[in-house]
């Protein structure tokens, strides 16, 4: 891919995001201070496409020698840390790194500090950054999938590698893993509309 | 004085406010008013006119968004009885 | 009283209400997002993710892929001009900066936090978290979970300070 593909990308992601205002943060603290659930509806429906997608392409690059795509990691403290950090900084900042972008290019130059405060952030406990030992600690305390049940690289849980354990042939973990997420999504999202429901 | 075409028992301009604490001022700007009557609301964010929207339709008032030359948004909101 | 000449009823059709698309569009955004990161995991072996373009200290770092943070970094400049850009062809572009100095500084600090979360976490909200649980990893509810927390403690916080 060019550097202009890359640039068109984003610029379409631009441009979808713009015209429908949805904001991540948004989904999320709007479902907290009001039991607002159009923003989660997005998400959900997000993974919906994503959760089937994903599994294809995992399984086709799997099954034809390749290495496992995706983003698997250990389960870290650094995983439960980072996200409450991410999460308590998206509210206050009023966005994550994609709405901040999205804001920013809609003239909010309040998204300007924001972005650059993250550059700053990443480099701290990066590697060549001054609080490293945190990142290395969080590293550290992690809870990893020994080779024999996990297929990913670096030691995540990968759901259809760990199914492959007691599911017979190629496929059917392939197969049970997506149902099983979109299951988990469509619960979870069911239980929060439910309640959202409740409180008017 | 900026000029607005819509009008309201109170004024809550939230020029520059990023989400969620325009909800949060309109809120609280809301709360001493009486059912029936308005508050305008302006912003200068087509994000947190939809968030204000999302909000008053689901708190049940009566809401509408105007968009305004130059990237303003007002919007009306209607205390619910 | 006449209204003022910068007034325009709510535009129908292609152009978004306030609200977004027309509603019948709403079904699209997912769609096309969700793609979007089904095609780079195809073509990249990774899912859409933002942090990794932020991550300007790894340029310097040696047995670095570069071209991991660039790519990244022109789908995120790529975001900004697509968003100006549509913005301004609608007229919703307007430039404006945080009201008061402490507003300025929690834009800064929230995204300092958000940078140091997303290092740690392997990645931020839709790359580490939904591209994770999407990649079938549990580091991705675990992901969500924590971020649920934390953005509820910034909400409190929030509140405290505002209304």
């Amino acid at each position: 891919m060019t550097t202009v593909a890359w640039l068109l990308l984003g610029a379409a992601i631009g441009f979808v995001l713009q015209s429908s205002r949805f904001c991540f943060a948004a989904a999320i603290s709007d479902y907290i201070l009001f039991r607002g659930t159009n923003g989660l509806r997005f998400i959900g429906g997000f993974l919906l496409i994503t959760i089937p997608g994903f599994a294809l392409v995992q399984y086709l690059t799997v099954s034809g020698g390749g290495v496992l795509p995706g983003k698997i990691v250990p389960i870290s403290l650094g995983v439960l840390l980072g996200g409450l950090l991410f999460g308590l900084g998206m509210v206050l900042a009023g966005g994550c790194f994609a709405s901040s972008l999205v804001r920013l290019g809609e003239g909010a130059g309040s998204y300007a500090l924001t972005i650059v405060g993250a550059v700053i952030g990443i480099w701290l406990v990066g590697a060549s950054g001054p609080l490293q030992g945190l990142a290395i600690l969080a590293d550290g305390l992690a809870v990893t999938a020994v080779d024999s049940i996990s297929t990913a690289p670096n030691g995540g849980f990968h759901l259809p590698s760990l199914l492959s354990g007691f599911l017979p042939g190629q496929v059917a973990p392939w197969i049970v893993g997506p149902i099983l997420s979109l299951l988990v999504v469509t619960a979870v999202y069911l239980l929060l509309a439910l309640i959202a429901r409740r409180s008017v | 004085m900026r000029e607005v075409s819509a009008v309201g028992d109170r004024v809550l301009d939230l020029t520059g406010y990023v989400c969620p604490i325009p909800l949060l001022k309109a809120d609280k700007e809301l709360a001493p008013l009486q059912p029936g009557q308005s508050l305008l609301l302006l912003t200068e964010s087509a994000q947190v006119a939809k968030n204000l929207l999302d909000w008053g339709k689901k708190r049940g008032h009566r809401i509408s968004v105007r968009r305004k030359e130059g990237g303003r948004w007002e919007i009306v909101l209607t205390k619910r009885i | 009283m006449s209204l003022p000449k910068g007034s325009e009823p709510v535009l129908k059709g292609l152009q978004p209400t306030p609200e977004g698309f027309d509603p019948a569009w709403h079904a699209w955004v997912p769609l096309l997002l969700g793609t979007v990161s089904v095609a780079l995991l195809w073509i990249t072996g990774r899912p859409w993710g933002l942090a990794q373009g932020f991550s300007l200290g790894r340029l310097f770092e040696t047995g670095n892929e570069p071209g991991l943070v660039v790519q990244v970094a022109l789908v995120n400049a790529g975001i900004v001009l697509g968003s100006a850009v549509t913005a301004r062809s609608r007229g919703e572009f307007r430039f404006h900066l945080p009201p008061t100095v402490s507003l300025a500084l929690q834009a800064l600090v929230g995204g300092l936090i958000m940078g140091i979360g997303a290092r740690l976490a392997y990645g931020c909200n839709v790359g580490g978290m939904l591209g994770g649980i999407s990649s079938f990893s549990l580091h991705g509810w675990v992901y969500l979970v924590a971020l649920s927390a934390g953005a509820y403690l910034g909400v409190q916080l929030l509140r405290r300070l505002y209304s």
